[in-house]
């Protein structure tokens, strides 16, 4: 009994944790090139959207990981000329893509299917199928249990998120992009175009925002539902922060998030309905208790006294 | 983009029309991207399968050609001018405080309940009580990313758009379940007579909250532009660092303007029950939000008290306009807000004051290649 909950519970933070680690590995970047982005919210969110709405119309779901994909790179692109080409205010801009990927949804399902809440596609995604099943960790039985009969891009995602850390400290580009955001003036000076450099990044963190919306609609429900991405744009912003923008580190608070949302679902199933509601603020409530750890030995150093710290 | 007015500018001095120069460009800052975002807007209201020029002829028509269109108009703007010149005091002094919306939550629901369980007082002292005990709450609930702010230097986006949503969830659950009716739909109880405000006209939205909004507005316009404090705030906003080397004491100063902003905000959201709703639904500041509308307001404004009152009621026109064009046109909601964020981008970047020379040059770049290419070819 224990085992088999324990076990289901590792099972769910795999599957929940998936969006979290793409979302933090691509914003990794991001921020460690010195832009602050609170659109990945919107990006997740249009992406899921995107996904489902062109897998529903042409009845192939490539079709759709495509259009997410392409969705979510005119995001990032929008962001790019309008902040770092423009020079538009990072959280403007931000909080103007975030409202844009919530409403534009609602209008559009509004506009098609009579209703501004969801898009069921389970006609042409099978849930079910979307989960693999691999031979060789079949036959383990531990790992059988919380490995297996997972979606294809949560298999993929181990793959992103260990070659990314590869790329941000073993590559020329990892280089460029940590001086980028440390030191801008520097970088130019050695000829690095910190203009190309945080393209390059807002396009990896489009990709795997893409992917975790992807993850989010098409992989794990066959449906669309309006906020589906839940705030996890700032969630991972926060694990972001958390790990002192090392991909490493904040992987792992991604995990624990993942965790944190996990436990939530297995809690549902053993409370009365009427405090399973109140259990949704457990992810939020979550994030604000980690940050409070995290900074708590800090924050004398941190502290708003630069003067009294300097010396 | 040097424009002159109708009348003729003598100019004095360089620094005249250098100030001359700046005003002009301030005025095309807001007027391009009115354009654009409509633009946007048109190309979705193409989309949804409606002429733009209809769309925004019935939007104008409902909410200022008639009496009861202004009313409605004002009802809506009325929240909205008091979250935007909340949120104008945190963003003026740099803080991004996003969560005047959860305040708004947190304010609403405990007057929802003050309404209907406070008995037997006359009508005035009710709502005033109602009114502070919603600002109490209100400044209770941005206390917390205030302190995590001010002591710790926690970023304060994270953790209000944290609150954002714990403070949508709870209340939600508390409704649905201890201060519920036991309705299909989860609501608390209507709140009593005495507790409600007076209504401007019977049939309209507007209600005397509105001039709680203009006082609230005008006292914080004051306390902004000519008092000490809002000095102070406003040199923590250019620079932090030095604001507190010089010893204003920037911790201070930060939890206070989220008390007042979470104040203000509770007040916007009790105004709401009280006025409008009468009783305390989740959805009661749906689309995207009086928080967030108010957020946008200041936003757009760059946190010019007499910029978030036209946009607040620019605002409060949408909202009702958008509500009236879907049940006579039968175009959607959100429509509206594509426009809003279109906005809110186009706004951000300031194209004329900051890139109004490059584009100048590159302009005059394209026309003397063209001279070249010409002359040119009429050499060959």
């Amino acid at each position: 009994m224990t085992l088999s909950f324990i076990l289901s519970l590792l099972n769910m933070t795999v599957e929940n944790s998936v969006p979290y680690l793409l979302i933090t590995v691509g914003g990794v970047f991001v921020a460690r090139a010195g832009v602050f982005n609170i659109s990945m919210e919107g990006c997740t969110e249009l992406a899921a959207f995107a996904g489902i709405l062109f897998a529903f119309r042409t009845g192939n779901i490539w079709v759709g990981v495509i259009d997410a994909i392409l969705f979510a790179v005119a995001i990032n692109c929008i962001f790019y000329i309008f902040t770092v080409k423009l020079n538009g205010n990072l959280s403007v801009v931000g909080t103007g893509i975030n409202l844009f990927a919530v409403c534009v949804p609602a209008s559009l399902l509004q506009i098609m299917y009579g209703s501004r809440s969801n898009l069921i596609a389970t006609k042409i995604i099978d849930p079910l199928k979307m989960m693999i099943d691999i031979p060789i960790l079949r036959k383990i039985p531990l790992l059988n249990e919380v490995f297996n009969k997972q979606t294809f891009i949560t298999y993929l995602t181990i793959l992103i998120v260990w070659g990314l850390i590869i790329v941000m400290y073993k590559t020329k580009f990892g280089i460029a992009v940590r001086v980028t955001g440390e030191n801008p003036n520097a970088a130019k000076s050695v000829g690095i175009n910190t203009d190309r450099i945080k393209f390059y990044c807002l396009m990896i963190s489009a990709l795997t925002c893409a992917l975790a919306g992807i993850n989010l609609s098409v992989e794990q429900l066959g449906m669309y539902t309006i906020g589906m991405s839940a705030n996890r744009g700032f969630i991972c912003l926060s694990a972001i922060n958390c790990g002192r923008k090392e991909p490493g580190k904040a992987c792992i608070y991604a995990l624990i998030f993942g965790f944190v949302r996990a436990l939530q679902t297995i809690i549902n199933n053993f409370v009365p309905v009427a405090i399973s509601s109140l259990l949704g603020i457990l992810p939020y409530a979550s994030i604000i208790i980690v940050l409070l750890i995290v900074e708590m030995p800090v924050a004398k150093r941190n502290h708003l006294r630069f003067f009294k710290g300097a010396n | 983009m040097k424009k002159h007015g109708k009348t003729p500018v003598v100019p004095k001095s360089i620094e005249l029309i250098e100030l001359h120069r700046k005003k002009c460009n301030a005025v095309w800052d807001t007027i391009i991207p009115l354009f654009f975002a409509f633009i946007v807007g048109s190309i979705f209201s193409l989309i949804c399968k409606c002429s733009p020029i209809k769309l925004y002829s019935f939007i104008l028509k409902k909410a200022f050609m008639s009496y009861g269109g202004i009313l409605n108009t004002l009802g809506y703007a009325t929240p909205i001018i008091m979250t935007g010149i909340a949120t104008a005091f945190s963003i003026k002094a740099g803080i991004w405080n996003m969560g005047i919306e959860g305040q708004v939550f947190a304010g609403a629901f405990v007057s929802a309940l003050a309404g209907y369980m406070i008995k037997g007082l006359p009508s005035f002292l009710h709502v005033t009580i109602c009114l502070l005990i919603g600002a109490v709450v209100g400044a209770l609930y941005a206390l917390i990313p205030g302190i995590l702010k001010a002591k710790l230097r926690i970023n304060e986006v994270v953790t209000t758009v944290m609150l954002n949503s714990i403070a949508t969830t709870v209340t939600g659950f508390l409704t649905q379940s201890y201060f519920g009716t036991g309705d299909a739909y989860a609501h608390t109880e209507f709140i009593l007579e005495t507790a409600r405000l007076a209504k401007i006209s019977s049939r309209y939205r507007s209600t005397t909250a509105l001039f709680i909004a203009v006082v609230i507005w005008a006292i914080l316009f004051f306390v902004l532009k000519k008092t000490k404090f809002g000095y102070e705030v406003s040199c923590i906003g250019k620079q932090l660092e030095f604001s507190d080397a010089v010893g204003m004491h920037v911790a201070k100063k930060i939890i206070i303007i989220f008390i007042i902003g979470g104040a203000i905000a509770g007040i916007a959201g009790t105004t709401e029950i009280l006025g409008a709703n009468y009783n305390f639904v989740n959805t009661f500041s749906a689309n995207p939000g009086i928080g967030w509308d108010g957020f946008f307001a200041c936003i757009l404004a760059g946190s010019n008290p007499i910029g978030i009152m036209i946009y607040s009621i620019v605002f409060g026109a949408l909202r009702y306009g958008a509500l009236a064009a879907q049940t006579g046109l039968g175009v959607p909601l959100d429509l509206i807000n594509v426009i809003k964020s279109a906005l809110v981008l186009f706004m951000a970047i300031k194209l004329v004051s900051t890139h109004g020379d490059s584009i100048k040059e590159f302009f005059r770049k394209l026309v003397t290649k063209k001279g070249d290419k010409e002359e040119k070819e009429a050499k060959a």
